[in-house]
């Protein structure tokens, strides 16, 4: 499991974990992502069962395991959370924040210390290390129940799975040419996001935060201008109309 | 003993749940049973002192119907226990399995924090451990009632035969009805003693007890 620095800043740290090496050619690659402030850590759809073991094992390069005392799921996807039976054991005093939506599925993958924190439909800031996050609605991108979170003293945007890109093996991890890179998100985007109102709300909402990156949970981290060229794409792309 | 089975080779979470799904069919037999052993007591109400040979018969049916629906309860409540347990135990049995990944992954490479890694397999075990003798727990638990209840059942059995005895000592009308509630017991003792029987072997098979 990689894990690459999006930001740090004294006690305020963003990693990103991807592009497993061993990952089975079959499952979907996902970016994990942890932020650290203070004496505290936070997991941002922390995966699926399969990667749980490289995920524990590449934290734990970073952070004592029992600093982990938050963990967020955008949504109810397994690659999201279907970790969270094998969480539920290492993890102690936890709290799961994640739709409300979603509670009664998600803890259908176990969830019997861990304390589930619901996500109103309107979103919520948390304090980590005495810094804040907010959960951003993302609802119908492409979960009907979804949120992104947003950091503004980093100004990370953790997007989920808008702006994913389902990119080849060993892809940089950042977006270097942004219009090749289209081609890795556009079926994606019309096949799994099934609503423009939706997406059109989302991006209005982004357009008021201040981004300096944007993080999806496949494929590769947007910078600078490029977050700006990827609202304005997707702006003008029709989204669920991939199966007519 | 059980305490060495290896519940993992056995498969033992797919026979705990077909077993529970199979033992289900006992509850109904049971309150099958207990539902003849108030017709006998009807009868013999009805028969008055031409029945009175029947009464001890009857009394003793009622109580066997009383302890097998106490039984079946138990036995219902351990099956299922037995099946919820086996099946979480995959949880943990997998917890173990990660675990170790994770260790062998730490070792590869310098983890600053590897020692928690290595304390949360030695948890994982510990918890799987204590999953596996929650299940046998249970499993012999089972065990213990389900021979209870087919001893039970050939009592039940014996009851049936004296009951058809004693049956065909009365006038013809009440002859036909007790010697119908004698045969309905028979036959449901027999079903629950062949399904226990049968759940049983499997049980002690996959248990080596």
């Amino acid at each position: 499991m990689k894990a690459t620095i999006l930001y740090e800043s004294g006690d305020h740290k963003w990693i990103i974990f991807g592009r497993d090496p061993e990952k089975k050619d079959k499952i979907v690659d996902t970016n994990q992502h942890m932020v650290i402030a203070g004496d505290e850590a936070i997991l941002l759809d922390p995966g699926g069962i399969e990667l749980f073991a490289p995920m524990l094992a590449a934290v734990a390069h970073h952070v004592p395991i029992s600093k982990i005392k938050t963990l967020f799921a955008s949504h109810q996807d397994p690659d999201i959370i279907s970790s969270l039976g094998l969480w539920d054991q290492v993890l102690e005093g936890a709290t799961l924040y994640a739709p409300w939506l979603w509670e009664g599925f998600i803890r259908h993958f176990g969830c019997d210390s861990i304390e589930y924190a619901a996500i109103p439909d309107e979103g919520m800031e948390i304090r980590l290390g005495g810094r804040k996050l907010h959960f951003v609605p993302a609802h119908y991108l492409h979960a009907s129940g979804n949120f992104s979170v947003y950091d503004p003293a980093a100004k990370i945007l953790m997007s989920g799975d808008v702006g994913a890109a389902l990119l080849p093996d060993d892809a940089p991890m950042f977006v270097e040419d942004f219009d090749n890179h289209v081609q890795y998100m556009k079926g994606f985007h019309q096949r799994w996001m099934p609503s423009n109102t939706a997406k059109q709300a989302w991006i209005n909402r982004v357009r008021q935060l201040d981004v300096e990156m944007m993080s999806p949970q496949h494929g590769a981290v947007f910078r600078g201008a490029d977050i700006t060229r990827f609202l304005d794409w997707l702006e003008a792309l029709d989204v669920g109309t991939a199966v007519q | 003993m059980a305490r060495t089975v290896d519940l993992d080779k056995s498969k033992f979470h797919l026979l705990a749940v077909s077993v529970a799904a199979d033992l289900a069919d006992v509850k109904k037999q049971g309150e099958a049973i207990s539902f003849e052993a108030m017709n006998a007591k009807v009868l013999v109400v009805r028969a008055g002192a031409m029945a009175l040979g029947f009464k001890p018969i009857t009394d003793f049916m009622v109580e066997l119907a009383d302890n097998t629906i106490d039984l079946v309860r138990a036995i219902e409540t351990e099956a299922l226990a037995v099946s919820h347990h086996s099946v979480s135990r995959l949880r943990t049995a997998n917890a173990v399995r990660m675990a170790d990944k994770a260790v062998l992954l730490s070792k590869k490479s310098k983890l600053q924090f590897d020692a928690e890694i290595k304390a949360f397999a030695q948890k994982t075990v510990i918890a799987d451990h204590r999953m596996v003798e929650n299940v046998l727990e249970h499993a012999l638990k089972l065990i213990r009632l389900l021979k209870e209840i087919a001893e039970l059942m050939m009592s039940a059995n014996a009851v049936a035969a004296s009951a058809r005895v004693e049956a065909a000592a009365l006038e013809a009308h009440y002859a036909r009805s007790f010697a119908s509630v004698s045969d309905k017991l028979d036959e449901c003792s027999t079903i629950v003693r062949d399904k226990v029987n049968s759940n049983l072997a499997l049980l002690e098979k996959a248990l080596n007890v």
